[in-house]
């Protein structure tokens, strides 16, 4: 077994790279495969609580890599899943903490025990982005429909195509399918058209994040959800398997799904 | 010997020898260990960087030298017996010799009507082109980069970014692109107002010191 690494970056900062890696994580954990999550975002630290295992943290990603522990003592399983698991960051140090052959010679150390390692980027393009893309085999790059993001998100695509780390694969988050339709807010088009790259999937907005995360407890195990079934589709898609494409423009409001023409154009 | 950069003090500030060997990852994860070895003593420095016969893009270019002014560090000068990064340096404003004031003049291409820059790609957020004769985008130009040239400018793709034609008063500029959709355009000194909403190909040229605008056929 050799994983693959997955890093999950942005550019601007809060359009869910962390709700990302938590739900595709899980997703594919409940898929069956073994997952391990490096939460790189140093001073930051989130995604042990998004994944509801703060209170499990004794050694943290810096900790190994200044070789305070062994790997293993730093992977805290979680709490539904026996083949998923987490790596925090370390709360009270920073990003010049580890170097990009760091998390490489890191990642390395992991492959042969697991199927995938997502690794979270912090946000911006400085020392903590190096780090985090350092060790990718792929990049998914998350962005909203915004035009502030999407301009950040170009900026990074520009920086690993100079770095030749390739094409990342797109992901459009907390998409607001109305405010689409009545043009504003950019579509999924405008934001393809405008970054060329590959589209790995449309997560809608979807209020039951909020509430998931509040509770540690990824949305991804939510049967019902609809950003849910998004992130369970960018998980199939990641595996190389068939999924139904992303029903972005479903209508979310009670009078839409009995007045199909409110609200076109 | 060859796997270690050797760093010396010169009269421009420091001149840094890096391996030819190794790869340029490499070599840039050794330069970045060696500058956090002494981040204090490098801070404010003025860097020459000798290649050897490397080939860089401008890209590499641009990471590198965006990389060392974070650590406070000014790329000054690039010496390299490869033509192509010579000219890449050339076009970033970089010294390509040393004891030679910067920028290097480049040597007045615009007038010859020879020096064309060809570039097969989109030009995407944070990224700068600065050269002196006619500049080709065979791509898109995104909003959030610049594109600054005392030529004439021609995009063969969406043109969005913000765009400094026809600089130095160079009034027989033009700009073309196949979808004209920038706001932030200057052709030889004058801002251009929005261009006409068209789906068709637009050039823009002055006549009579104004702007003009036509479909470009």
């Amino acid at each position: 077994m050799s994983a693959q690494v997955v890093t999950v970056t942005s550019g601007k900062g809060g359009v869910g790279k962390t709700t990302a890696v938590a739900n595709i994580a899980t997703a594919l954990a409940a898929a069956g495969q073994k997952v391990v999550c490096i939460d790189a975002d140093i001073g930051l630290r989130n995604l042990d609580v998004v994944m509801g295992l703060e209170n499990r943290i004794v050694y943290d990603l810096v900790d190994v890599i200044e070789g305070r522990c062994r790997l293993r003592q730093a992977m805290i399983r979680d709490r539904h899943f026996q083949e998923l698991y987490l790596i925090p960051a370390a709360q009270t140090r920073d990003k010049s903490a580890i170097s990009p052959s760091d998390m490489v010679d890191l990642c390395n150390e992991l492959r042969p025990d697991f199927d995938w390692i997502l690794v979270d980027s912090p946000a911006g393009i400085e020392r903590g982005f190096r780090n985090a893309i350092a060790p990718a085999d792929r990049i998914l790059l998350i962005t909203n429909a915004e035009v502030s993001a999407v301009r950040d998100a170009d900026r990074v695509i520009g920086i690993l195509e100079a770095e030749e780390k390739g094409s990342p694969s797109l992901i459009i988050n907390r998409l607001k399918p109305d405010l689409v339709r009545q043009h504003e807010m950019l579509s999924p088009e405008d934001v393809l058209d405008l970054l060329a790259v590959p589209l790995l999937g449309i997560v809608p907005e979807d209020e039951m994040v909020i509430v998931a995360t509040n509770r540690g407890a990824p949305v991804v195990l939510d049967e019902k959800s609809r950003a849910g079934k998004a992130f369970r589709n960018i998980a199939l898609r990641l595996m190389g398997k068939e999924a139904p494409n992303d029903d972005w423009n479903a209508s979310d409001t009670f009078w839409a799904r009995f007045w199909p023409l409110k609200g076109r154009k | 010997m060859s796997d270690s950069i050797e760093i010396k003090g010169i009269r421009d500030g420091l001149l840094a020898t890096l391996p030819p060997d190794l790869s340029w990852a490499d070599v840039l994860n050794l330069l970045r260990r060696r500058l956090d070895e002494q981040p204090q003593f490098f801070k404010g420095a003025r860097l020459s960087l000798e290649l050897g016969a490397r080939t860089l893009r401008v890209n590499d270019l641009i990471a590198l030298r965006d990389e060392l002014s974070e650590r406070g560090i000014a790329l000054w000068a690039i010496l390299s017996e490869s033509p192509t990064t010579i000219k890449n340096a050339q076009l970033l404003g970089l010294a390509t010799r040393l004891g030679k004031p910067r920028p290097e003049p480049p040597p007045s291409l615009a007038e010859k009507g020879e020096g064309a820059l060809w570039i097969e790609r989109t030009l995407r957020s944070g990224i700068k082109i600065e050269h002196s004769g006619p500049v080709v985008i065979v791509g898109d130009v995104n909003p959030g980069a610049e594109i600054v040239t005392s030529s004439s400018l021609i995009v063969w793709g969406r043109l969005r970014g913000r765009i400094f034609a026809g600089q130095s008063k160079n009034t027989e500029a033009f700009i073309c692109a196949l979808r004209f959709q920038t706001t932030q355009a200057t052709l030889a000194g004058f801002p251009l107002p929005a261009p006409p909403t068209t789906e068709r190909p637009l050039k823009v040229f002055l006549e009579n010191g104004l702007p003009r605008w036509e479909t470009w056929e």
